[in-house]
């Protein structure tokens, strides 16, 4: 049974622009941050 | 829709099926036909796992939502990213380390068969009631705004999406979800701007007024501890019950997990769930705007008193026609009362009368209340005639602003999409439930031994069997909730305890089998009874997304106890698969 590790397959050369999959990961949680406070600009502008 | 609407949307779907099955004429292995042939790209499995979840109800029913209820919804999402994050992260290397072909598979490695049958038979269980609805929501929809018959769309939709399912397997639905993707978007982007070209107001008072109405309120930031537990959407329940409920999703059930195991590296693979986990929200936010869009228009172009065709022509005929008539001149009056002040308020705002427009305003708004207190006893009025099954008010409004707004093309087009939307997520789920059933029960009590081309049969064979069983219940369905909201809420209640399978599985070395098996069917059971409960007593009253948190929690609380209380030995190694 080999045990569960996060570490990715050989098959994985990352991705440009990036200099490590944290790096991809961080972009994604800045993504998501922009998208909800543009969101909650809108609700609080429209009260 | 005229012959051009129909030639549009029968060369549509059947050009894209024919072309899923050409593409995999003759595939034989057992792996190419469940998971692909190992060669699809991080954009065709982004928009591959985008496909498999945005059923046909997320763009019949999500704009009905907006004009209902607003933005709010959005919510539903917020957890996304940070699941697809875990998935990339943690789940996808070991899913392909392990070269699993479903993702019980791993759980009957990690811990027993019995645990890996549960898992596959909870998900076998709930998919199977999903699948129905997949078929289910767009035909009761369609057919009650067509007046084509339910049954015969039901029969039809679903012949259609298995004989492409069988005759190609998981790479079929993936090719032809690209292209049927392809179709939705530019219909529903076309749909979109027509819109906004009708509408009457500018964008500026467009959107002032949909904020009078509060349709944009997308983010609930409340703290009140009871406000946050029984609202169906806020930014917490959103976020923390969102992020399982995606976790869940698209780490543990096998229509997801098949989409993204056939990619041709881990780095595609990992880019088509990033893909998801960026596009996602702003993609919602986009169907739920045109919702709202649709709210604003409505308040100044004539509303049907009902927008489903078949509870017109029932009321028209079955109501008692002096009750009808003055539900019919009180809408009507509200309605014209409405778009008279409405008027008065575009003007007051030129000229920027602020008292003008305030009192323009609520007047319109009272106007708007007594409208919707007339659409009310129309539909006490429909009740009374006890209809069968109708799908509910809002989600009509879209597809009849289609028929009555734009042109014939454009219409059998996005009929043509809401038809392919059905086929992808359909398609995905019945090649999921035939590789469960193949791989998790038939091969390892019946045929351990057989070889691709036999279960290659075999898998066919489920996918037939799953297909009628999804027609036949569909056959036999019965919603009176919104059809999205009814999808997730069936996922929140299995889900659960399979993830708290998974994340026991991932980051605990020392929970066996037997413990692990017996919590999740303790946490299953307090899952739906705890809904049960809710159902009856208001106090007990908890907005579904908490589920997808409750449900692996006690699934992982009760598997550390059993495993506590049986001593943290080594690990178990008992009958493994």
């Amino acid at each position: 049974m080999p045990s569960p590790s996060p570490e990715p397959n050989d098959d994985d050369p990352g991705v440009p622009l990036f200099r490590s999959w944290c790096g991809v990961y961080a972009f994604v949680v800045a993504c998501f941050t922009v998208t909800v406070g543009l969101l909650a600009w809108l609700t609080f502008s429209s009260r | 829709m005229n012959a051009l609407d129909y030639l549009i949307l029968i060369g549509t779907l059947l050009g894209i099926a024919a072309y899923g099955m050409w593409r995999t004429r003759g595939r034989r292995d057992l792996r190419g036909y469940l998971s692909g042939d190992g060669t699809a790209g991080w954009f065709g499995i982004g928009l591959s796992v985008i496909a498999t979840q945005a059923s046909a109800t997320t763009f019949l029913s999500t704009p009905g939502q907006g004009y209902q209820g607003g933005l709010g919804f959005v919510q539903n999402y917020f957890g996304g990213p940070f699941a697809m994050i875990l998935i990339a992260a943690v789940f996808l290397p070991i899913f392909r380390r392990l070269k699993v072909l479903t993702a019980y598979e791993y759980l009957g490695q990690r811990f027993d068969r019995k645990t890996r049958l549960l898992a596959a038979g909870i998900f076998l269980t709930q998919r199977g009631l999903g699948a129905a609805l997949t078929i289910y929501a767009p035909a009761i929809v369609l057919s009650g705004v067509f007046g084509w018959p339910l049954n015969l769309t039901i029969v039809c939709t679903g012949l259609v999406c298995v004989a492409y399912t069988v005759a190609g397997g998981s790479d079929a639905v993936r090719l032809t979800q690209q292209w049927q993707l392809g179709v939705i978007f530019a219909a529903m982007a076309a749909a979109f701007f027509l819109l906004l070209a009708r509408l009457p107001a500018g964008l500026g008072d467009t959107f002032a007024l949909a904020g009078a109405f509060n349709k944009l309120q997308a983010v609930d930031l409340s703290t009140d501890a009871g406000h946050v537990l029984r609202e169906r959407y806020t930014f917490w329940s959103g976020t923390l019950g969102g992020f399982f409920l995606a976790l869940a999703y698209f780490g543990t059930d096998q229509s997801q997990v098949q989409r993204y195991l056939g990619g041709a590296s881990l780095r595609e693979s990992r880019l088509g769930l990033i893909f998801h986990a960026v596009c996602k929200i702003p993609m919602q936010f986009f169907i739920l705007l045109l919702g709202v869009l649709l709210f604003v228009f409505y308040q100044f172009e004539p509303a049907p008193l009902l927008f489903a065709r078949t509870s017109q022509e029932r009321l028209a005929q079955l109501a008692p026609p002096e009750k009808l008539k003055k539900v019919e001149a009180d809408f009507t009056a509200a309605q014209a009362a409405q778009t008279r002040e409405l008027q008065a308020w575009l003007a007051a705002r030129k000229s920027n009368d602020t008292t003008a427009a305030q009192a323009a305003l609520a007047a319109a708004q009272a106007a708007h209340d007594r409208g919707e207190a007339a659409r009310k006893d129309a539909t006490e009025l429909l009740k009374a005639t006890k209809p069968p099954t109708t799908a509910s008010e809002a989600d009509n409004v879209f597809i009849t602003f289609i028929l009555h707004y734009l042109p014939h093309g454009l219409i059998g087009l996005l009929v043509a999409a809401f038809f392919a939307a059905a086929l992808n997520s359909k398609a995905a789920e019945l090649s999921a439930l035939a590789s469960c059933s193949t791989v998790d029960f038939w091969r390892p009590f019946f045929a351990s031994g057989a070889n691709d081309a036999h279960s290659v049969l075999v898998s066919k064979g489920f996918t037939v069997f799953w297909g009628a069983v999804a027609i036949a219940a569909a056959l036999g369905a019965n919603l009176v909730e919104n059809i999205v909201q009814a999808a997730n809420i069936v996922g929140s209640l299995f889900y659960g305890p399979v993830l708290g399978l998974f994340l026991l599985a991932f980051f605990t070395k020392r929970v066996g089998g037997t413990a692990a098996f017996w919590g999740a069917v303790a946490a299953q059971a307090t899952v739906l009874a705890l809904y049960w409960a809710g159902e009856h007593y208001a106090a007990w009253k908890i907005g579904y997304l908490w589920f997808n948190l409750i449900g692996p929690m006690l699934c992982v609380g009760f598997s550390l106890l059993l495993q506590a209380a049986q001593g943290f030995a080594p690990r178990q190694t008992e009958e493994k698969t």
